[in-house]
């Protein structure tokens, strides 16, 4: 009798090593790539939450508006959700939100800890049952928005892998009382604080990698010069104040310089400054005009627009000064506000079509093959990568008025950011440290 | 010589297209026996007999024969392989885009416009009769053994005349190599071939990868789905050895089931698909 279990057992073991071993007859290769369908369950009150109800509504609505924005993921309509399970993977009732096609699941508790909130969150993989993220985090009682975001950040991690970049901030221009201001917001285009006052023009800022400062460019002494603004507000520092342009200020990925367009010599011209401000290196020297630099992610190379060949054109040079620049755009004849992705990958810019309209364009480094991102949508213009490499931030006039837009980089997912107003030049911070 | 046995039944002496040859030999013994004029017209009566029943089996046999290669088979394929995976139409290629102009997104064309042709006015002073339909003429189709040997060799024929063949007349050949397995024919290959990479497609185009795939897993990852096909072309047994993304293997097993059921085996893959078979899947590619 053993012996004829035993046989059964290795012919049973057989078959299944057969099957698992089957001869491969084909290669499902690619797909269509879709956002990861996610149910985030509404915010479950703690005991002596219960008079908290609108700040769970709030938190729960800022986590699925974020993760909605990343693109990655397709939010479900919770009016199909039977959330009446529990929040510990042995009382989640799986098949239930197998039913509303949901492969993830997120679900939030809030309760009072003296002073503060406690928020704790828990993630699923629906298809494994598995808990994929357990947390609490604690805020004060005012910064539920904080919590919704830290929350985002946290699940975006633990489905994808890779950090969220929902906590960072945007940096942006607006007209204010027939001034222009530089102005920071959260990402989602709420918590708009003026950083600028006074000077009539303040343009083109760009975040310092530490996070802790912000360049920009200022008519305030009647001449565009450089300044340096610490995100907390206060005065700004002069960095260039040199005769001519003293424009697009960028500081490096190590923070040690910064590049930038001057014309102290007559024409518009690359240079690399210290972070004090004196002329390290002038980069170009030629007849047309050269601007709007960017650095690559491990500052080796610096990518600008020159006019060089006739028309505005993107170009990439050694950082160093070593070689000749090497063009990178051959298509359209005005191609401008280059922006390098962290991954280094890929330079987004700002293109005119043939119909004279402005769109966002990515071109990828490795295989010069160039994506469209926006279309029939306005005008689209001065792109700025998102810390992951992921999102592009740009402006837009697809409803009149110039708004900000975050989208993915092939532009199937864009959230037009409610901020009022006219917006310019935006440029997304790193990641919060 | 044996003497014939006193109850050797009376022979009987008209013709009968049943005569059997186990008789035969106890019918010449009992010839013996008879008058050898008698004996010799028996003989032949038999003889006539035998070439009757010879040359009526021959003809029998002759028009059955003839009647296969003449009439084709009724019965239909349990795969339709006239079936296109794709259909496709031709459409006017328009003016190429400028290489120096930047790239448009593709739009879907503008819908066709509607025919602004009036109606035709009916006189209603005149009788309208109905339409007749015209009878349908089936003209007589060439069997696949007419197109094959419309080739004088086998080196004048196409290489894909089988698939002509089946494109024409929906019958399949018997063609084979005279030495090949007696259970298969030089089909068998390319229909296995031909079936999963139908299949395949099929459940290429169920794919779906998530988003929440980073870069280096859209590249890295590599997934194997084992499964059965029954003869009606459902999956079961589907067992995924991991890419170590469970997301990803969640993706590959909603892919098979959104395929299912898949196109049902034809007859030489049955066993090969009931047995079991895989699929490598990939974000990318499986290179």
């Amino acid at each position: 009798m053993v012996r004829f279990a035993l046989v059964c057992a290795l012919l049973s073991t057989h078959a299944f090593a057969a099957l698992a071993q089957g001869p491969v007859v084909g290669d499902v290769e690619g797909g269509e790539f879709r956002p990861f369908p996610l149910a985030v369950a509404a915010t479950r009150l703690g005991e002596n939450a219960k008079d908290k109800t609108a700040a769970g509504d709030q938190l729960a609505g800022i986590v699925r508006n974020d993760l909605d924005m990343s693109g990655a993921f397709q939010l479900l309509d919770k009016k199909g959700f039977i959330d009446t399970d529990g929040l510990e993977t042995a009382d989640v009732r799986f098949d239930d939100w197998r039913n509303v096609s949901a492969q993830g699941l997120v679900k939030t508790r809030l309760s009072v800890q003296g002073a503060d909130l406690l928020v704790d969150v828990w993630a699923y993989d629906i298809g494994s049952q598995k808990q994929v993220l357990k947390k609490s985090i604690k805020v004060a009682s005012a910064d539920i928005r904080s919590a919704g975001h830290q929350i985002a950040d946290e699940v975006f991690r633990a489905f994808t892998g890779e950090p969220g970049v929902f906590r960072t901030k945007l940096a942006v221009v607006k007209k204010v009382q027939g001034e222009k201001h530089v102005f920071t917001m959260d990402i989602d285009g709420e918590g708009v604080r003026q950083l600028t006052k006074g000077g009539g023009l303040n343009l083109l800022p760009s975040w310092a990698p530490d996070g802790r400062s912000i360049l920009f460019t200022s008519y305030r002494y009647e001449n565009p010069d450089l300044f340096e603004i610490g995100v907390g507000g206060g005065d700004p520092k002069a960095i260039s104040r040199r005769p001519g342009l003293n424009t697009g200020g960028r500081v490096s990925p190590d923070g040690g310089r910064i590049a930038v367009t001057l014309s102290q010599d007559g024409n518009s011209e690359l240079y690399i400054l210290s972070r004090n401000g004196d002329v390290q290196k002038r980069l170009t020297n030629q007849w047309g005009i050269d601007t709007s630099p960017t650095w690559s992610p491990d500052g080796s190379q610096i990518a600008f627009v020159s006019s060089r060949g006739g028309h505005p054109d993107l170009y990439v040079v050694d950082s160093g000064g070593a070689g000749a620049a090497k063009r990178l755009t051959f298509k359209g004849d005005y191609n401008q506000t280059p922006a390098w992705s962290p991954r280094g990958t890929h330079i987004a810019f700002t293109a005119r079509d043939e119909r004279n309209v402005f769109d966002i364009f990515v071109i990828n480094l490795k295989t010069n093959e160039l994506t469209r991102v926006t279309q029939g949508m306005g005008n689209n213009e001065e792109p700025s990568f998102s810390p992951n490499g992921r999102l592009l931030v740009f402006t837009t006039t697809r409803n009149k008025a110039k708004q900000l837009v975050v989208s993915n980089l092939d532009g199937t997912k864009q959230t037009v950011l409610p901020s009022l107003g006219d917006h310019t030049s935006p440029s997304w911070g790193p990641f919060v440290r | 010589m044996n003497e014939p046995s006193a109850t050797t039944p009376p022979q009987s002496n008209l013709p009968s297209s049943t005569t059997s040859l186990s008789n035969s030999s106890s019918m010449s013994m009992s010839n013996l026996s008879l008058p050898p004029q008698t004996r010799t017209a028996r003989v032949d009566t038999q003889s006539r007999l035998l070439k009757i029943a010879l040359i009526t089996s021959v003809v029998v046999h002759a028009g059955l024969f003839a009647g296969w290669l003449l009439f084709p088979s009724t019965t239909k394929a349990a795969v339709d392989l006239d079936e296109a995976v794709i259909k496709t139409r031709l459409v006017k290629l328009g003016k190429p885009r400028d290489e120096k102009l930047l790239p448009r997104m593709p739009t879907s064309p503008p819908p066709p416009a509607a025919d602004k042709k009036a109606p035709p006015v009916l006189d209603p002073t005149v009788p309208q009769t109905p339409d007749t339909k015209p009878t349908p003429q089936t003209p007589d189709k060439p069997s696949a053994a007419d197109i094959l040997n419309k080739f004088k060799s086998d080196a004048e024929r196409p290489k894909d005349i089988n698939d002509l063949i089946k494109d024409r007349i929906g019958e399949q050949t018997d063609e084979g190599k005279e030495d090949g397995d007696a259970d298969g024919t030089a089909l068998d290959g390319e229909i296995n071939a031909s079936y999963f990479a139908r299949v395949t497609s099929r459940i290429q185009k169920a794919m779906e990868v998530s988003s929440v795939l980073s870069d280096d897993e859209r590249v890295r990852l590599k997934a194997r789905l084992c499964l059965k096909i029954d003869e009606e072309g459902g999956l079961s047994d589907l067992e995924v050895t991991s890419s170590g993304s469970a997301v990803f293997d969640s993706d590959v097993l909603s892919a098979a089931r959104r395929a299912s059921p898949v196109p049902a085996p034809p007859p030489p893959t049955r066993k090969q698909a009931g047995d079991g078979v895989c699929f490598n899947f990939c974000p990318t590619t499986c290179r």
